[in-house]
């Protein structure tokens, strides 16, 4: 649920957790005209643009698993190259199911390109050698 | 048997063994080596799948298996040896160590210096004493995420989740983006022990109801659970009669609690503290036994792996020490740091010695949740120096630093304590 929609208001004053970082400052953002006009409480730049983007078009990172074969352990750690919309996590998870890969895999490889067409890779985080 | 000598033995392969490694190479220790009782290095980061680690330290988010990988890559281009599926069985207060694998058998190394970085382990179902019988289906959250994130197994399909540590928060998602039901997750405080930034993207986003204040008083199911009987509790947190209600689940994740795993330590001798559940420690993170250190989750556990490299880097530095120059100090003169109003612990726990060679870092928790409050360093009984903070949780581990010349120039200093004060200004 996007906050901003919900919110169903032009003006508007709310309350958001940025989650850029352990910090988790909770970001003042008043809404003016239907757009983000000010963020307060924010400990650095990136609370402004985090405020900005989710009430407009939230944004995650994904991270998840893939299991591979050839290794000792049965799953890859994976994650998304970038954000993708929040709305089209499970879009991507589902982009995932059945696929598996093989041992060598170098943390960085990019095991699956442009994922459920977000543009967005699917990345290895961990390096796994062949058993 | 043979005996091993080796300067430096550093007991554990996660991230507090890996930094504290490549920082006892880079002191010009060439006798170090790793043991690690899994099939990897990492440790406890190989799990942690999801986002987060490196903020501090890389500038960078990165996963646990990356920010391990980091460390992993700097081990192997020192070349530090490490030893795999090798169990420590006994630590000696002599140093020396007992250990086992499938390739040498019994092994004993005497060891010049010892790091103990062997993590902790989570608080099992057996202590919390929930009733009932004993069905399948109830994990730790930690062994679910190994079954989730190693072994690639669904523990169940409906999930209740017990605690909002930032453990049962991750699992929630995790969980969920793996096709499974988060009915619920209780909480027993009026607060999570959480971070922020995960109650909104574990919780908010896939609309995982959280309950404060309440807790879990049955198990029902005989061979499998079936369900779970939760009630609210007072200020005492005691359950509240009448307030029970049942939730149908096949699963219960248990977030409860970390220990410091420190069976080896109590074996060489080491004194431990009743609140950490830790070594106690002093400025150089060694233990009450000369040349054994101490550093990450084994002497406390921490929020953020960055403060894990950094704590256990500089006691590699004492351990490196140690061994080129023994335990030794100019003069002697301790002096106590004592956790006062608010505060649950701080760590070190003395300086022993003295003049201070570098600034100290204390890092303590505080025992609520407290708004718009001070920390106060306080030198014999009056305040050096007082901190505004908006914010202090127990979920929080805070930090501060102290300059060494600050230390040393209080000639007659016997004791710090650190306390939340009054009055944010």
């Amino acid at each position: 649920m996007n906050k901003f929609n919900g919110d169903k208001a032009m003006n508007n004053n709310l309350e958001l957790t940025c989650i850029n970082c352990p910090m988790g400052c909770r970001l003042r953002v008043t809404i003016k005209d239907g757009v983000v006009a000010k963020v307060a409480n924010n400990q650095c730049p990136r609370g402004i643009a985090y405020a900005k983007q989710e009430c407009v078009d939230p944004q995650r990172l994904l991270t998840t698993t893939v299991p591979i074969h050839g290794a000792d352990i049965n799953v890859l750690p994976v994650k998304t190259s970038g954000p993708i919309p929040k709305d089209r996590i499970f879009e991507c998870i589902d982009a995932l199911k059945g696929f598996s890969v093989y041992a060598p895999i170098m943390s960085g490889d990019v095991i699956f390109g442009n994922i459920a067409g977000t543009g967005v890779d699917i990345v290895a985080t961990r390096t796994v050698d062949k058993q | 048997m043979k005996i091993l000598n080796i300067d430096i033995v550093i007991i554990g392969g996660g991230p507090a063994g890996l930094a504290a490694a490549v920082s006892a190479k880079k002191c010009g220790c060439e006798s170090i080596v790793i043991i690690e009782r899994d099939t990897s290095l990492g440790g406890i980061l190989n799990q942690c799948i999801h986002s987060g680690f490196g903020l501090h330290r890389f500038s960078q988010e990165l996963t646990g298996p990356e920010y391990a990988q980091r460390y992993i890559d700097m081990v192997h281009e020192m070349d530090i040896p490490y030893m795999l599926n090798t169990m420590v069985l006994d630590i000696a207060s002599d140093r020396m160590i007992t250990a086992v694998n499938p390739q040498n058998g019994m092994m004993r190394i005497q060891a010049k210096s010892v790091i103990l970085a062997g993590g902790c382990r989570e608080r099992p179902k057996g202590a919390i004493n929930i009733f009932g019988s004993r069905p399948a289906g109830v994990f730790t959250a930690g062994t679910a995420q190994k079954f989730v994130n190693i072994d690639g197994y669904m523990p169940g399909k409906k999930v209740v989740i017990l605690g909002s540590g930032d453990i049962g928060l991750i699992m929630a998602r995790r969980m969920t983006l793996e096709g499974a039901t988060v009915v619920s997750v209780l909480e027993l405080m009026p607060y999570s022990g959480g971070l922020n930034r995960n109650i909104v993207q574990c919780l908010e986003d896939y609309n995982i109801p959280l309950l404060y204040s309440h807790t879990i008083t049955e198990l029902i199911g005989k061979e499998r659970l079936e369900g779970v009987v939760i009630a609210q509790v007072d200020d005492g947190l005691k359950p509240i009669s009448g307030t029970q209600q049942t939730i149908e689940c096949d699963t219960l994740l248990l977030s409860v609690g970390l220990i410091p795993e420190n069976e080896l330590a109590k074996s060489a001798g080491v004194e431990l503290s009743g609140v950490t559940g830790g070594s106690v420690v002093n400025e150089r993170f060694e233990t009450c036994i000369p040349g054994i250190f101490a550093c990450g989750n084994v002497l406390h556990v921490h929020d953020l792996v960055d403060y894990v490299s950094e704590e256990s880097e500089h006691a590699a530095r004492y351990a490196a020490l140690y061994i080129h120059a023994g335990s030794g100090g100019k003069s002697f003169k301790r002096i106590d740091i004592t956790p006062g109003n608010g505060v649950r612990y701080a760590l070190p726990m003395h300086i022993e010695y003295t003049p201070l060679d570098e600034d100290i870092t204390i890092r303590f928790r505080v025992d609520n949740k407290y708004m718009d409050k001070r920390i106060d360093i306080i030198f014999d009984g009056k305040v050096q120096k007082s901190i505004n903070k908006r914010i202090l949780a127990p979920g929080e581990m805070e930090t501060v630093k102290i300059g060494k010349d600050t230390i040393n120039d209080a000639k007659s200093l016997q004791n710090i304590t650190i306390a939340v004060g009054d009055g944010y200004e």
